[in-house]
């Protein structure tokens, strides 16, 4: 679908745009003596070339597939939600590992993921969830010495 | 014959007792990973990497190189036995591996892609043993121009090799060497797009980003649909070992799959993925029956299997002697080596023959190891493939999160990965690829000191890539690369004008 080309075509500029901005900030020196903005300047041009170039030929594509398949493109709302499930419970991990200490937050993400992304039998959930917790904290923390974060727990 | 004596020196040190256990627990780890999809072998030899800051440098990398390379043999297995490509370099051997095991030849499936494996393997490193040294010599005339040149060569390569729109991978090129240039700068010192967070100071971490583009993206691609239980084909495997007609179908195919993948390997570029979908094509083109591919033909795995091994084994040439890593996981082994001091580039092989040499002969070992863990052992294998996804991925998750934490003990590191795998999600959905953007990563920082430093030797003028005889010729390759798309456009415009009238 050719909107999804324009769109992403569109975003890719901003992004050159942004870093063509900053790099200019940073100073580009002379060709003789380049500066810190030199290089990221150079490419942040290339950015911009390359994505205002992609979005003037997805226009001209009118009516014609594009490289996006024109099939389904979202997944459905319950494949939205599982999805949106994870990277809450993967930033949820981050943020709270270090208060609540490695041991129980690893535990907390296990058992959500297992429980309610594809809901398996409470004992399942709990039995899989306490190996996983146990095995990664014996395998990084005790073996490997990973020094995993403690929390308020002291564990 | 003196490489004979140096790999003499170097099978002493391969044949170490630590250095032999280490070669085991690397290909045996990477074997896991290679069966288990999703798990790729840069968020694995991640997860590894801070064991081996106690190791010594040689040991180190000779189990990352096993997981490596290890991982090649055990994507194989979930390709023939479930479908699902293990590894991205063993996509291809679904096509007729899969059919071969439904039709009840799951073993000689197996059995010809661990052998072709192994003597695709073999071979190639032969050929790295015997491309080195020569190769070395020769880069120790590279200045910066020289680098600068061959880096985007490199690029430009798996720009020109990636599917889809070229347009699409150029930009994915450029926006990796923006990453790369995030962080302190080596010049000046002058922090770059920091944002004034102090953990990006060391520039983004590739770690991170790998794991997030590769690993977890690809979960989330998974977990669109609902989960449904995998089909294991081949429970029973009574013989792995493939029949004469087996051998004699697929001797050439291996042949010709190792020298493809070794070419294809050993260009800065790295083109393991794409190896094998050449290989796979070529042996379509010159099979008398092409029509059974597709429907199970034993040459359409040998082929494919030997070239993704003989390219792996490849990708260490421009590791080892010009200090260009080809991929992510390669450059994460170039961090492993460089914490211990050792720069790998021309000359490693004069001042650290210990490493390089033993390295080289660990991986002969590791091959032969591979073959007996993949063969007799393959049962084992089969039962991890039972595991049910909805268990793996959160597994899955949980490995990749710890991997991230322990590069540097840092928070950062993934929120990086969570924010570049919701970043690769959109990007697989869009239609982007992400190798060049890591490729662009780990060049960047290779390329940017050279063209700077060139330019200063110039004093500001860019024939000094054309002046010098090496640059020169790579700087052809890379006028070659941009010019023949246009070039083949044109002509097939107007062959089509041709065919029209």
């Amino acid at each position: 679908m050719r909107k999804y080309d324009l769109l992403s075509s569109l975003a890719w500029l901003t992004v050159g745009v942004i870093f063509f901005q900053r790099s200019v900030g940073l100073g580009l020196g002379e060709l003789g003596e380049p500066g810190p903005g030199f290089f990221p300047f150079l490419v942040s041009v290339c950015l911009i070339c390359f994505s205002s170039i992609y979005f003037v030929s997805s226009l001209r594509k009118r009516g014609q597939l594009s490289s996006v398949e024109s099939s389904r493109f979202w997944p459905k709302s319950d494949g939205l939600i599982r999805i949106s499930l994870v990277v809450m419970s993967l930033f949820m991990f981050i943020f709270t590992m270090n208060y609540l200490g490695f041991v129980v937050t690893t535990f907390l993400f296990m058992f959500l993921l297992l429980r309610f992304i594809e809901p398996k039998k409470w004992l399942a959930v709990l039995l899989v969830a306490c190996l996983t917790t146990f095995l990664s904290y014996a395998i990084f923390q005790l073996w490997l010495k990973a020094d995993l974060p403690r929390g308020g727990f002291g564990f | 014959m003196d490489v004979l004596y140096q790999l003499g020196l170097g099978f002493n040190v391969a044949l170490d007792p630590l250095n032999l256990v280490l070669c085991f627990i690397g290909v045996l780890f990477g074997t896991l990973v290679g069966v288990l999809p999703g798990l790729g072998p840069a968020a694995s030899v991640s997860l590894l990497l801070p064991m081996t800051f106690k190791m010594t440098p040689v040991g180190g990398i000779i189990m990352l190189a096993g997981i490596l390379y290890g991982a090649q043999y055990g994507g194989s297995t979930t390709s023939i036995l479930v479908n699902m490509p293990g590894e991205a370099t063993s996509v291809v051997t679904c096509f007729d591996g899969y059919q071969m095991a439904k039709q009840g030849r799951a073993g000689p499936a197996l059995g010809i892609a661990a052998f072709a494996s192994f003597i695709a393997g073999t071979l190639s490193l032969v050929g790295l043993t015997l491309v080195a040294p020569p190769l070395v010599r020769m880069a120790l005339e590279f200045g910066p121009p020289e680098y600068f040149s061959l880096t985007l060569l490199g690029m430009l390569m798996l720009i020109y090799l990636s599917r889809g729109p070229i347009i699409k991978a150029l930009m994915m090129g450029a926006f990796g060497f923006l990453l790369s240039s995030i962080g302190q700068e080596v010049f000046t010192g002058t922090l770059r797009f920091t944002m004034g967070i102090f953990e990006l100071y060391d520039g983004v971490g590739l770690v991170g980003v790998v794991m997030g583009l590769f690993g977890i993206s690809e979960v989330l691609i998974n977990l669109e649909t609902r989960l449904v239980k995998q089909e294991v084909v081949g429970e029973k495997i009574t013989s792995v070992l493939p029949s004469l007609q087996d051998w004699i179908l697929s001797i050439w195919a291996i042949v010709r799959g190792t020298i493809i993948g070794f070419f294809l390997g050993s260009l800065p570029g790295g083109g393991m993925v794409l190896s094998t979908f050449a290989s796979y094509a070529v042996e379509k083109k010159v099979s008398k029956h092409p029509e059974k591919f597709g429907t199970g033909a034993i040459e359409g795995v040998a082929g494919p299997e030997a070239a993704n091994n003989a390219a792996v084994q490849a990708t260490f040439i421009p590791l080892l002697t010009l200090g260009i890593p080809p991929n992510a996981t390669l450059a994460i082994m170039m961090g492993a080596l460089m914490i211990h001091n050792i720069i790998p580039g021309p000359l490693l092989m004069a001042e650290h023959p210990d490493v390089f040499w033993g390295i080289v002969s660990s991986m002969y070992i590791g091959n032969a190891m591979l073959l007996i863990l993949n063969l007799p052992l393959i049962g084992i294998w089969v039962k991890v493939l039972k595991v049910p996804y909805s268990i793996l991925f959160p597994v899955i998750l949980l490995v990749c999160l710890i991997g991230a934490y322990s590069i540097n003990g840092s928070l950062v590191d993934m929120v990086i990965m969570v924010l570049f795998s919701v970043i690769g999600y959109l990007m697989k959905k869009f239609k982007y690829e992400m190798a060049p953007v890591v490729l662009g990563m780990i060049l960047g920082g290779i390329m940017e000191p050279a063209l700077r430093r060139s330019l200063i030797i110039s004093n500001g003028s860019f024939t000094i890539f054309l002046s010098r005889p090496i640059s020169l010729a790579l700087m052809i390759g890379v006028a070659i690369l941009l010019v023949s798309p246009l070039i083949l456009r044109v002509m097939g415009k107007r062959r089509r004008g041709l065919g029209e009238r």
